[in-house]
């Protein structure tokens, strides 16, 4: 054989090998996010194409705020929502007490996670600290900081939250859908009461345009977010889990979804009860114990998101 | 009637099938060096068939003075196999190889042995080709595994990312960054750690011996495939250089260097036997001080343990690192009866006495006392070093050409020393598979080549060695 193919064969490898680096788009100096310290695991993070902290910014066209309305926008806040039965073709083809790892005991019957996951659809969602919110784990089970990314309350003087550019692009989104609840931690003592929060939810949907993005910016008000409720992983077997998280969703039907390519999650506290109260009763003046725990002052407030999914997409 | 029975001999005269068993066994030394992760029950099962086979073909040229020589190697390695099949450790810890592989350790590992040492009667069976088969096998498993490294990183990530970490489909990588590659492991591309990982383009390095002993005019392609090998082995510990690796390779070209001046410079064999003797003299001294350091409930050894840690050095070297501490806890209280036969079947390896936990220190010297007893290491130990010895008798009288008879040695020795260093007996990241050296492929070539060179030694002519010493001593004296 001629030298010159013994070349050849040693340059060809030489260029695939330097030419790559998957696992290396994210990195980060020791395990990101996984404190014992509360403040520390806050996720305030905003790909820079779409961060409203930078002026520099590639959103160059916004759409008028939607508030979102259960009937028009077919709102979800359980899985055992009708709405969700509206959204879901599939619904009674899922279980939805099981996990990332766990096998129904019905065979006939699909995880729900697992089945809707981002990651499902192509691997290059599993890259990166966001992975943790599109790998079908929508439980704790005893993962705590490593199950969940951690978002921190907007103030007034700047927005935080998150915003995620995805790695592919859909024209095809029917519903988007989250799983989380809350958590907050008093500033004195480092306690963590059983409280429920009522919070404004900002959900941010950015298009693909020729010059940057579209924003699409999405409120909704949800009450009673179960906050500090406990730990799952030490309930048998899932009974009753679904009581301490909120799995929001809504139809994206009347959105215009051509090139969606990323969301933002950002909120804001209003107020903080020792209790789970219908609006009656905390408008009622007369009802005392359906008033407000706590003021900002007090405690640290976080919502602890767990999965993020637009189910049955396709991505390009 | 006469010409009948001839021919009916004839027909089954095995003999004839030489060159296909021949052939079988290059093609199972090809996939045993193709490493594939867990699979020594495969390897068990192809060495017993493979055995029988060569028993087949070669029973009537076996001699019964080099199979009882033989035995003073295949015999200490069986008893070593079956007291680490019957040890408790080796089926009841996390991750551990089962009791089907366990029975398979004894038989792959005599059985390989066994085939090396029947394969020197097939005549069709050439070393060369079959070297050639091995390290080619290993150099494909070698870009392999480096194509699947630089696919998820980059060249030097092991320096640039030393302390990084990333997220990947929800999990935190459990280790950082530097401390991992990617690796065929059985049928799939996995996180292994980067010492186990290293081992393999070590071992591929040593296809560089063959290019000092082979002209390149009169064998021009077996002498750039070596090259290539070579070249390969060098790029893929250049591109995962740390300080592990830097150590274990520094070790395995000085080893190289040894090895080919040997062969090179005869005139100055003496100086490396003394040069090798001495090594081999600080390994035992060191042995000896980590086993009475490690004997805390013995009275007389408390003036060494204290001398130890008062001096910063040897407190470094013998107590303070994280292959000591495991080492000092391997060799705790050895001659415990859970610790001089392994662990008896129907007794579970938490139930050591004293609390002394499993423990394996990546050093197979040592972890062989905790995976097969006292006496199973010691018998490992003391069949290798009998065909060690037989080896080096190989290099020098040996029956094939000098490149062969250096490059198995540079194979053997280099596997054995340079395992002592980057060895993993967990080798996946993300998983708590055991992973024993007396499973790992390396070490099945190792004793089939063992078993090679121990029957391919020429007889050397003892009358002729009185009349050169005569002649010497008159050359002598008539320089006096």
């Amino acid at each position: 054989m001629k030298l010159s193919r013994f070349k050849l064969l040693l340059i060809a490898p030489s260029i695939l090998i330097t030419a790559c680096g998957y696992g290396l788009k994210e990195t980060y100096n020791g395990i990101p996010y996984n404190s014992t310290n509360f403040l520390e695991n806050y996720y305030n993070v905003w790909n820079d194409g779409i961060n409203p902290n930078l002026e520099k910014n590639k959103i160059t066209a916004k759409k008028d705020e939607v508030a979102l309305d259960e009937e028009t926008n077919n709102v979800f806040l359980s899985l055992n929502d009708n709405n969700f039965h509206k959204v879901e073709p599939l619904w009674a083809s899922y279980a939805y007490t099981y996990d990332k790892d766990s096998v129904p005991e019905n065979k006939d019957l699909k995880a729900y996670g697992p089945d809707v996951k981002l990651s499902k659809y192509s691997d290059s969602f599993k890259y990166g600290v966001t992975s943790k919110l599109f790998d079908g784990q929508m439980f704790c089970n005893g993962d705590f900081q490593q199950a969940r990314t951690q978002l921190e309350p907007n103030n007034k003087d700047q927005k935080k939250g998150m915003g995620v550019l995805l790695p592919k692009e859909s024209n095809d989104a029917s519903y988007f859908m989250t799983n989380f609840k809350g958590s907050v931690v008093k500033k004195d003592d480092q306690n963590l009461p059983t409280c429920y929060s009522d919070i404004s939810l900002h959900i941010g949907l950015y298009l693909k345009n020729d010059t940057g993005y579209t924003y699409q910016p999405i409120t909704y008000k949800i009450s009673n977010v179960p906050t500090n409720s406990g730990d799952d992983h030490f309930l048998e077997p899932y009974a009753g889990r679904w009581e301490m998280y909120i799995c929001f969703g809504f139809s994206l039907e009347k959105f215009d979804t051509n090139r969606l390519c990323g969301f933002s999650m950002q909120y804001s506290v209003d107020n903080i009860y020792n209790g789970k109260y219908s609006q009656e009763e905390k408008d009622d003046p007369e009802n005392t114990k359906a008033k407000p725990i706590y003021v900002d002052e007090e405690v640290y407030h976080a919502l602890m998101v767990y999965e993020v999914s637009f189910p049955h997409t396709t991505w390009h | 009637m006469s010409e009948e029975t001839v021919n009916k001999k004839v027909r089954f005269d095995f003999s004839n099938y030489g060159i296909v068993v021949g052939f079988l066994c290059l093609e199972v030394l090809a996939f045993v060096s193709f490493y594939l992760g867990h699979s020594f029950l495969l390897y068990g099962i192809l060495s017993l068939v493979l055995m029988l086979l060569l028993l087949l073909v070669t029973f009537r040229q076996i001699k019964v003075d080099q199979i009882s020589s033989f035995a003073f190697f295949i015999f200490p390695i069986f008893v070593f196999g079956l007291l680490t099949a019957l040890s408790r450790f080796n089926y009841n810890s996390v991750g551990a190889i089962g009791v089907a592989e366990s029975i398979f350790v004894p038989i792959c590992l005599t059985c390989i042995g066994l085939s090396g040492f029947l394969s020197t009667y097939i005549s069709k069976f050439k070393i060369r080709t079959a070297l050639l088969v091995i390290y080619s096998a290993l150099g494909i498993f070698v870009l392999i595994n480096l194509i699947a490294t630089m696919v998820y990183y980059v060249p030097f990530y092991t320096l640039i990312y030393k302390n990084s970490y990333f997220v990947y489909d929800g999990k935190a990588s459990l280790v950082p960054i530097g401390s991992m590659a990617y690796m065929l492991y059985g049928f799939q591309i996995s996180e292994v750690s980067i010492g186990y990982w290293s081992l393999f383009p070590s071992l591929l390095l040593t296809a560089v011996i063959p290019s000092f002993f082979i002209k390149y005019k009169e064998n021009r392609n077996v002498f750039l495939i070596y090259l290539v090998l070579s070249i390969l082995a060098f790029i893929s510990l250049l591109f995962t250089i740390s300080k592990l690796t830097l150590l274990s390779d520094l070790v395995l070209i000085v080893g190289i260097a040894i090895i080919i001046l040997a062969g090179k410079l005869k005139q100055y064999r003496g100086v490396f036997n003394w040069m090798m003797i001495a090594i081999g003299a600080i390994v035992v001294i060191a042995i000896i001080i980590l086993f009475l350091n490690a004997q805390k409930n013995w009275g007389f050894t408390t003036g060494l343990r204290n001398a130890i840690s008062k001096n910063a050095l040897m407190d470094r070297l013998f107590n303070s690192n994280r292959f000591a501490i495991s080492i000092n806890a391997i060799l705790q209280d050895l001659f415990s009866k859970e610790k001089i036969f392994g662990i008896p079947v129907g007794l579970y390896a938490y139930q050591y006495e004293n609390g002394v936990k499993q423990v394996l220190s990546g050093f197979w010297i040592f972890d062989n006392l905790q995976s097969s007893g006292l006496f199973g290491a010691l018998f490992f130990l003391g069949g290798i070093i009998i065909a060690i010895k037989k080896l080096f008798n190989y290099i020098d009288h040996g029956e094939d050409e000098e490149a062969d008879r250096y490059q198995i040695a540079g194979y053997v020795l280099g596997f054995l020393f340079v395992s002592l260093i980057l060895f993993d007996n967990y080798p996946l990241i993300n998983a708590n598979n055991l992973s024993p050296f007396f499973t790992s492929s390396p070490l099945i070539i190792v004793l089939f080549l063992l078993g090679y060179a121990f029957n391919k030694v020429k007889p050397v002519i003892k009358e002729e060695k009185p009349q050169e010493n005569k002649e010497e001593k008159d050359d002598e004296i008539i320089k006096i």
